[in-house]
């Protein structure tokens, strides 16, 4: 289906005149907030960066972030850790899913600074080399991807699962994983992938 | 994600004195905790903060689930998983556990706290029907001292309460309850939908009827509760649902859909035999 | 006789072809390693974000980017171009883009952009035609003797149905990467259907030639048919990067991706239908009208699959200031299929009919009756049809099980394509085609296919796709790939394996004509002891590899399916919540390339229609103009537990398999629309004409027809 006329907004940022500046080159710059000159400056984090520690996967990564940087902003952008997604960035879909103290949870909804001291663990945690995890051998068995999006939330969510219930019912398995969505529609695999690879987990092979 | 168009301050709570000290302060102080509702908020661009006092480090203080003289102490920072799990709250009011679980995914329910719930003041939270219902009491802190208010008197209209900004909540009590406690919750997804009508309630004596998502706040319904107590059929039930509840119109749901689903659930918790 | 041949081997003799074979990039994605466009981080990459209009429909006065200009890190800030009217015509239309050192800087100043509007009329309304200006008439098409068969029917049965605007919502939003890398030579990452071409756009955008653009979209996080495009964003990013020499990232937020990058276009229709008292369909007339946003919605070719019954049709065509349609998935047909197959079900329940009964008395009006007919009985047979069905008179209680069932047909002819096989000396093997996977798992129906004809494990075939210097292939849409790929890759690898045999053939004392490849080795056919192994072989192929040419070849396709889908569902009357209980689907391919993969994508089509039979819409707001539900809370998808048990059956037998690959994406996602909404009426017992079937719907229905 075509726009109607006049829509088709083709090399349309030619000749626009330049925009580009440097903010940095502009005197008296001041963010709204920095005006305002909070009375306790000196107790609060921000909003200038502040560099710390996140342990991540059992390592220590520094980064340099301003607080208002989320937990899954500065993995993805900051230390370049891209398994866990951003789709809703609203703690509805779960594809940023990663566990924090052993427990899952959104990675869009924490900020960055306040997971310091706390073990975060994301995908990228879970295969060791090319051998993959039991419940990451148990998704491409029973294909439980499509475009894959979703996955990687999905895969830190069982994980979480079955660490946390080793036997799940097929009840337990769609009540623990309500927090994620998959476009594609791979739920019917990953209820397969799971509950195979609790079996596989207990010892009862697949 | 819209929670960083705006720069922010945030400060990190050490103890609850502490805490209480920075919001005497500086009352412009937002208390955080698990973030889920706030960074929602913030997605829709509605959110006017920038300094934030972090209350997730007084997790240990703030976080138990006891009982005190016969009431159920839910502390502020309570996750809903630690409601889920604690035997207590299956005991003794197991209908805020059903509540609870009925709450977002896993990952909200390891992140969002009570207090939260409560503070946030949305006539669509699933847990301020189950305090309503139960006569509830919010326990408030503040550098000069404590104070409650009974949680009728909390939500004061959308999405105000009657805490002060100098003030934090510090626990939910719930005192026994006298009958036969439900919980009822429709929403459109199985899992994961703030919820669009939300009945609870006690069966006894006394019965007890709060609905959240109907009105600006969540609210009881007095009328219906005396027309319960004095045994009426349920057809004069139904109608005192219906001329009781004005819902609101929005993107959830709409007006006329509330008012029948209520009906419906009320109905349904008293004269079901579901 | 050629040495192997090029046609598909029987369902007998295949070693791969149709059997389960698991996602070779399985691994890739379940570890997080799989790089998609959005994943992408280039040194000192900027990060670019848009100011979007607020209103339905409004004409820029002015755009003030200064404010957005002095938030620290904001590198580039500017207006965009509108069309001649100076009008955004939906709310979401971009206004102005600001690229900054970080992606909450980025977003700050797009925030900080000031733009005056005048607010002008707008309409958002599409279901009713009563909107003045804003419906175009179509034109009323006849075919058959339609006044004479309402005239001498034994019952006509009227009803008006409909379902919403609905978006694609692919998790991974719209959006590229773009690198200028000097000399004119740009990098590009576009999240993309077609990567083949989609370069040449970026080069006619920038002026540059189109050799110097490389484009690379190795894993793609969705795109059910909204992911053609070369858009507003990808423009912008290519600009900036240009202008910059940095390298620039664009990626929507998802409130802007659902308001703007991709709706399915509403339908709504006045159904009348005429029948004989033995459940003959006599008669049908359609008056049907949907939006598509702006644009036209495309007209309803309906009756849909019962076409050779005699009928009218007229199709309006309204239009609204919300973001414009693109293709999804089966363009039209889940629509056409609610809007015929609710009426037809209603027919049936007028009639005091079973509907699957009705449906088998018309099939000789369907273009393929013994496909239908052999899919009915087998559907029926996995959903316990026969002994669960009861008429929606029968149904009592509050808690209420209902059964429905839908039909549909799809082409699905492999697009063109090309693909590069290559031996090397020391065995190896792989496979280039310009192709990309939407999740349909296309690098795995390139190993299975080339290792088939090679008569090697799948394993040991490299991919190599979502390349523009890969060999040209197709855009995916329309269920195009596996069957052009297929057949590329196939005819590409009977070309390398061929030219390996002539080399091998005289050192086995026979001509090429004589020989094979399969488990691993090239051999006489007669006497298959005379052979050598894989290794050896290709170990003769000396420091030029072998590479063989494919392209598409009609002879391994074809085009064609059926498919019948039935529906089980749960409704409670007080609560107005449908759930699904159970859904079966049994679909015809051809040849099944991947039986795994063939399922997933009929049951991940499965999950994708009950969302939208039972969650999705796109609310406007009439009074501002605005959407309601940009986000994933309130836009709601179905959830793992939502979705109640799937049963799925594919038809594999040597008829099926012997008639060449046809593609399978669309046809599962066209019925379940239909075979829910037939479920929810029969559970109610009375039609619920709106989707999606939610409390509000299925309540106000109730009351409806309780009035009555």
């Amino acid at each position: 289906m075509n726009p109607p006329d006049g829509l088709s907004r083709r090399r349309f940022l030619k000749g626009v005149g330049v925009g580009a500046l440097a903010a940095g080159a502009i005197p008296g710059l001041q963010d709204e907030a920095k005006g305002k000159a909070p009375t306790r400056a000196k107790n609060l984090l921000g909003p200038e960066a502040i560099e710390f520690s996140l342990d991540v996967n059992g390592k220590a990564r520094k980064v340099k972030v301003e607080p208002r940087v989320t937990l899954l902003d500065a993995l993805r952008n900051h230390l370049d850790l891209t398994g866990a997604k951003k789709v809703c960035d609203r703690a509805t879909c779960g594809a940023c899913t990663v566990m924090v103290d052993g427990k899952p949870v959104y990675a869009c909804t924490m900020l960055a600074v306040t997971a310091r001291g706390k073990r975060i663990e994301t995908v990228e945690s879970l295969a060791d080399g090319d051998e993959l995890a039991e419940i990451q051998g148990a998704f491409v068995r029973n294909d439980a991807q499509q475009c894959g999006f979703c996955t990687p939330g999905f895969v830190v969510a069982c994980e979480s699962l079955l660490r946390d219930d080793p036997d799940p019912t097929p009840e337990r398995v769609c009540d623990g994983l309500g927090g994620n969505l998959c476009r594609c529609g791979t739920y019917d695999g990953v209820k397969r992938a799971v509950l195979e690879a609790a079996k596989a987990k207990r010892g009862g092979g697949r | 994600m819209r929670t960083a168009t705006a720069p922010l301050h945030l400060h990190r709570a050490r103890s609850l004195d502490d805490a209480l000290a920075r919001l005497a302060d500086a009352p412009d102080l937002r208390p955080i905790a698990g973030c889920t509702d706030v960074f929602v908020e913030a997605n829709f661009g509605t959110l006017a903060d920038r300094r934030f006092l972090d209350l997730w480090p007084l997790r240990d203080a703030l976080g138990r689930i006891e009982l005190r003289d016969d009431r159920l102490v839910i502390g502020a920072l309570a996750t809903y998983t630690d409601v889920l799990l604690s035997p207590l709250v299956r005991e003794r009011l197991p209908i805020l556990a059903e509540a609870a679980a009925a709450i977002g995914g896993v990952q909200i329910q390891n992140r969002g706290t009570i207090g939260g719930n409560v503070a946030n003041a949305s006539p669509a939270g699933d847990t301020p029907p189950v305090f309503l219902a139960v006569d509830a009491e919010v326990v408030l802190r503040s550098a000069g001292g404590e104070r409650r208010v009974a949680y009728g008197a909390f939500h004061t209209g959308y999405r105000a309460t009657a805490r002060r900004p100098d003030e934090l909540i510090v626990a939910i009590e719930a005192p026994p309850v006298d009958g036969r406690p439900f919980f009822r919750k429709v929403g459109t997804r199985a899992a994961q939908a703030i919820s669009k009508v939300v009945v609870a309630g006690v069966r006894g004596a006394r019965p007890a009827v709060a609905v959240g998502s109907i009105a600006p706040t969540v609210v009881r319904l007095p009328e219906t509760e005396r027309t319960l107590s004095r045994g009426a059929g349920r057809d004069e039930v139904r109608e005192a649902v219906g001329r009781e509840i004005a819902p609101i119109d929005d993107v959830r749901s709409t007006a006329r859909y509330r008012r029948t689903v209520t009906a419906n659930l009320v109905d349904d918790a008293f004269f079901g035999d579901r | 006789m050629r040495d192997v041949e090029k046609s598909w081997p029987s369902l007998a003799d295949a070693r791969h072809l149709g059997k389960r074979i698991d996602r070779i990039d399985g691994p890739v994605k379940v570890t997080g390693r799989a790089k998609y466009t959005f994943d992408v981080n280039r040194p000192n990459m900027l990060w670019a974000k848009f100011t979007l209009c607020p209103h339905g429909k409004a004409k820029v006065l002015s755009v003030d980017v200064s404010e957005a200009t002095r938030v620290p890190g904001v590198v580039v800030a500017k207006e965009l171009p509108l069309p001649g009217d100076a009008t955004c015509h939906w709310h979401g239309f971009e206004v102005a883009v600001v690229a900054a050192e970080t992606e909450e800087a980025a977003r700050e100043g797009a925030r900080r952009v000031k733009v005056e509007y005048e607010v002008l009329p707008h309409n958002v309304v599409d279901d009713t035609t009563d909107v003045g200006d804003w419906v175009d008439e179509g034109r009323s098409r006849e075919q058959g003797e339609v006044d004479e068969a309402f005239a001498s029917a034994d019952v006509t049965v009227e009803g008006e149905y409909g379902c919403p605007i609905i978006t694609h919502c692919c998790l991974e939003s719209h959006g590229s990467v773009v690198e200028a890398k000097g000399d004119a030579k740009l990098e590009v990452w576009p999240s993309t259907q077609r990567i083949s071409s989609i370069g040449n756009d970026f080069a006619n955008e920038l002026g540059l030639d189109p050799k110097d653009v490389h484009a690379d979209c190795q894993h793609l996080g969705g795109g059910f048919g909204s992911k053609f495009g070369f858009d507003v964003w990808d423009k912008a990013c290519a600009a900036i990067a240009e202008e910059t020499g940095r390298p620039v990232k664009a990626m929507l937020e998802r409130d802007h991706e659902i308001m703007v990058a991709g709706s399915r276009p509403s339908a709504y229709a006045k159904v009348k239908v005429a029948a004989r008292k033995d459940g003959t369909l006599t008669g049908f007339d359609f008056e049907s009208w949907g939006s598509g946003g702006p644009s036209r919605s495309g007209a309803l070719r309906m009756p849909y699959v019962f076409t050779e019954v005699p009928h009218r049709r007229v199709h309006s065509n309204v239009r609204t200031n919300t973001g414009p349609n693109r293709a999804w998935r089966a363009p039209g047909h889940p629509q056409m299929a609610w809007l015929t197959m609710a009426a037809v079900e209603d027919a049936a329940a007028a009639l005091g009919l079973d509907p699957l009964e009705l449906f088998r008395r018309n099939l000789a009006a369907t273009d393929r009756p013994d496909v239908y007919a052999e899919e009915l009985d087998v559907a029926a047979g996995l959903i316990g049809w026969k002994e669960k069905w009861e008429p929606r008179s029968a149904k009592k209680g509050v808690v209420r099980r209902g059964l429905g069932l839908s039909i549909h047909t799809w082409g699905g002819r492999g697009h063109d394509s090309n693909a590069r096989t290559t031996i090397h000396s020391d065995g190896r093997v792989d496979v280039e085609c310009g192709t990309q996977d939407l999740g349909v798992g296309t690098r795995t129906v390139l190993a299975i296919c080339v290792a088939e004809t090679l008569g090697l494990p799948v394993e040991a075939v490299r991919v190599h796709i979502g390349d523009n210097r890969l060999p040209p292939s197709g855009a995916s849409g329309g269920s195009t790939t596996v069957g052009g790929i297929s057949s590329s890759s196939r005819t590409s690898a009977v070309d390398a394996v061929n030219q390996l045999i002539a080399r091998v053939a005289p050192d086995l004392e026979a001509s090429a004509e004589e020989c094979a490849a399969a488990g691993g080795r090239i051999f006489v056919r007669s006497d298959p002891a005379r052979g050598v192994a894989w290794a050896e072989a290709c170990a003769l192929i000396g420091q030029d590899p072998i590479v063989g040419n494919g392209r598409t070849d009609p002879e391994l396709m074809n085009s064609g399916v059926g498919g019948v889908q039935m529906s089980e569902v749960e409704v409670d009357v007080e609560t107005g919540v449908a759930t699904m209980v159970k859904h079966v689907a049994v679909q015809d391919c051809g040849t099944i390339v991947d039986l795994e993969t063939a399922e997933s994508q009929v049951y991940g089509a499965c999950i994708m229609g009950i969302t939208s039979a039972l969650f999705e819409e796109r609310v406007m707001d009439p009074v501002t103009g605005r959407c309601l539900n940009p986000d994933m809370e309130f836009y709601r998808l179905a959830g793992i537990g939502d979705v109640g048990e799937l049963v799925v059956h594919m038809m594999q037998t040597d008829a099926h398999h012997g008639r060449g690959v046809i593609g399978l994406g669309e046809p599962p996602v066209i019925s379940p629309l239909a075979a829910i909404g037939n479920a929810v009426a029969n559970a109610c017992g009375v039609r619920v004409p709106r989707a999606p079937f939610t409390p509000r719907n299925v309540l106000s229905a109730l009351a409806k027809g309780a009035a009555r």
